[in-house]
């Protein structure tokens, strides 16, 4: 580079060239929402203006019944990814050391991963009711399936020179799980993960909304039921909905970042960042 | 029991010399049974003597990498025996030490480099300070303690070639198996690490065998050189190695090197 570097001036160009799209985009969509809201091409009954749920959305941030829904909602999502998850490490990597194993168990993870979870919510909420349980059940047994054979191919995918300096070391047992197992399964593992924290999030509002479990999907059905008075609120609570799911995504990436930073891709991610400077 | 004439066999110095391995009609046969079946190893015998540094030397795809892991324990022979320290193999023996051919991939690229040299240490259940110490010593000794907190694919090619040897020596191994463990180093580089090897050989009383088919660097490291046939390999000869103390220039350039040198060259290159 030639010349004095000037940060400020750095700041402002990167600002201009990588926030300012994406808001512009924005910004357009929500007046296009407003103008065919107010020029009434959609009446206040089917949609309510940008405007008033925006209104609607700035009270509900500050009221404790939004904040209570979305906690529901996140508990329900990390418990059932926590019990997916220790299970699926547990079973997968049992199941991935044998290949008898892993032959004559296929077919039977193929047909359950097959099932939609939601195909099951009548009988979960019959077993459980509308509670939590509920909830976490579906999600458990949705995100399980998917992150099983992720987890299973991780392991069965280990190279063998890993394999073998493990052999050579003397690594055995809980201690070569932990520490050569686990690593180099992780980037099928942490890929599972992140399609699986969607998926648990969707899966939670299904329970939600479906299954009448406390959380940002049931205030969605009764701002629905409440009438065209309550479309706003309706709109503002899918609005929090989609901004859980970016930021529990965002979250993911970076702990990924953070946890795989010796893995080739980050490595490749960070010299290609690196020499585009 | 110096006195056994049946067994004892002497070296110049009148020490017992006791074979710490001993490799048997050793045949390896790939998917055997199977339409791919592939003859690798047709039949090696031969045997290490405590404290030696024994070269094998063959051409690419005789069989060498085969070798060395069946020796190792990591894969079984299809006929034949090897015995290690006395009892024949059946699994990884404890005290062996092994430099993979792929030392990039063999190093953990989760750990840093300190936590690669002493996870054998871990898996030994060696107490946290004993273990620290040893693996700094072990990494001084291969000139490396700058880099401990490092990762591996931070170091370049030979660097990480050191922390695996580095490794492989942290639990005092009595036999360390390389397998062409300079091939992919430049020639300055590949100089200092042979003078390394036998600088650490002689520190630690390792015995060594050592896979290459670099026939000047198996003459400049060894006492005895196994010299295979190609693929499917048998032992061609077994040529003993007597020169002294090793300086790179001054070895190399000495009439008995270059005699040695030759000898194998017709050896493995029949006209
Ligand atoms: N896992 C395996 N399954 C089947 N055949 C194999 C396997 N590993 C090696 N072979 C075969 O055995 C023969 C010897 O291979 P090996 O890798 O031992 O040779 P090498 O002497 O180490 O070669 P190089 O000098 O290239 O490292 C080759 O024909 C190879 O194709
Ligand atoms: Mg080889």
């Amino acid at each position: 580079m030639i010349g004095p570097y000037n940060s400020e001036v750095d700041d402002v160009s990167f600002a201009l060239k990588r926030v300012l799209p994406p808001v512009l985009v924005i910004v357009f969509i929500l007046a296009i929402w407003q103008v065919l809201t107010v020029t009434k091409v959609f009446s206040e009954t089917q949609f309510p203006t940008m405007t008033s749920t925006m209104a609607a959305l700035g009270n509900a941030l500050v009221s404790p019944i939004l904040w209570q829904a979305v906690g529901a909602t996140l508990e329900g999502w990390i418990v059932g990814l926590i019990i997916a998850s220790v299970l699926a490490l547990i079973v997968g990597s049992l199941l991935a050391s044998s290949t008898l194993a892993f032959r004559a168990s296929a077919a039977t993870i193929e047909v359950f991963k097959s099932i939609p979870a939601v195909a099951i919510l009548p009988i979960v909420i019959l077993v459980l009711g509308s509670t939590m349980n509920m909830k976490i059940f579906l999600i458990s047994f949705g995100v399980f399936w998917p992150l099983l054979i992720q987890v299973i191919y991780g392991v069965r995918s280990m190279d063998p020179t890993v394999r073998d300096t493990a052999k050579i070391l003397g690594v055995r047992g809980v201690r070569r799980f932990l520490v050569v197992t686990m690593p180099s399964a992780a980037p099928y593992i942490a890929t599972g993960l992140r399609i699986a924290s969607i998926g648990a999030l969707i899966l939670a509002v299904v329970a939600e909304l479906v299954g009448g479990a406390a959380g940002i999907g049931r205030n969605i059905l009764i701002a629905e039921n409440g009438g065209s008075a309550q479309y706003a609120l309706m709109y503002a609570y899918i609005i929090v909905a989609g901004f859980l799911g970016i930021i529990l995504t965002g979250l993911f990436t970076l702990i990924e970042t953070r946890v795989m930073h010796w893995h080739e891709s980050q490595r490749n991610a960070r010299s290609n960042e690196e020499s585009a400077k | 029991m110096t006195s056994t004439p049946t067994i004892s066999v002497s070296n110049t110095q009148g020490k017992p010399i006791t074979p710490i391995l001993d490799v048997d009609s050793l045949r390896k046969v790939y998917n055997q049974g199977a339409a791919n079946e592939n003859l690798a190893i047709d039949s090696v015998t031969f045997s290490v003597n405590k404290g030696e540094f024994l070269c094998i030397v063959g051409p690419s795809g005789c069989g060498k990498t085969t070798l060395l892991r069946t020796i190792s324990g990591l894969a079984k022979p299809t006929v034949g025996t090897v015995q290690f320290e006395g009892t024949t193999l059946t699994r990884v023996p404890d005290g062996l030490g092994v430099v993979f051919q792929d030392y990039a991939r063999s190093l953990y690229p989760w750990m840093t480099n300190l936590q690669n040299v002493s996870l054998p240490l871990k898996a030994r259940g060696m107490k946290k300070a004993e273990r620290l110490r040893r693996t700094h010593e072990v990494l001084d000794s291969v000139g490396l303690s700058k880099v401990a907190n490092q990762y591996p694919w931070q170091l370049s090619g030979g660097m990480q070639q050191r922390v695996a040897i580095a490794r492989a020596l942290s639990y005092k191994p009595d036999l360390l198996l390389m397998d062409e463990p300079f091939a992919s180093v430049d020639a300055q580089t590949r100089f200092d690490l042979e003078d390394l090897i036998l600088k650490v050989r002689a520190e630690y009383g390792v015995t060594v065998v050592l896979v290459t088919h670099d026939i000047d660097e198996a003459v400049y490291l060894s006492d005895r050189i196994v010299v295979l046939s190609k693929g499917p390999s048998h032992v061609r000869e077994v040529v003993p190695v007597e020169l002294g103390e090793r300086e790179q220039l001054a070895t190399r350039s000495s009439d008995g090197f270059l005699t040695l040198r030759n000898h194998l060259l017709e050896l493995v290159m029949p006209r």
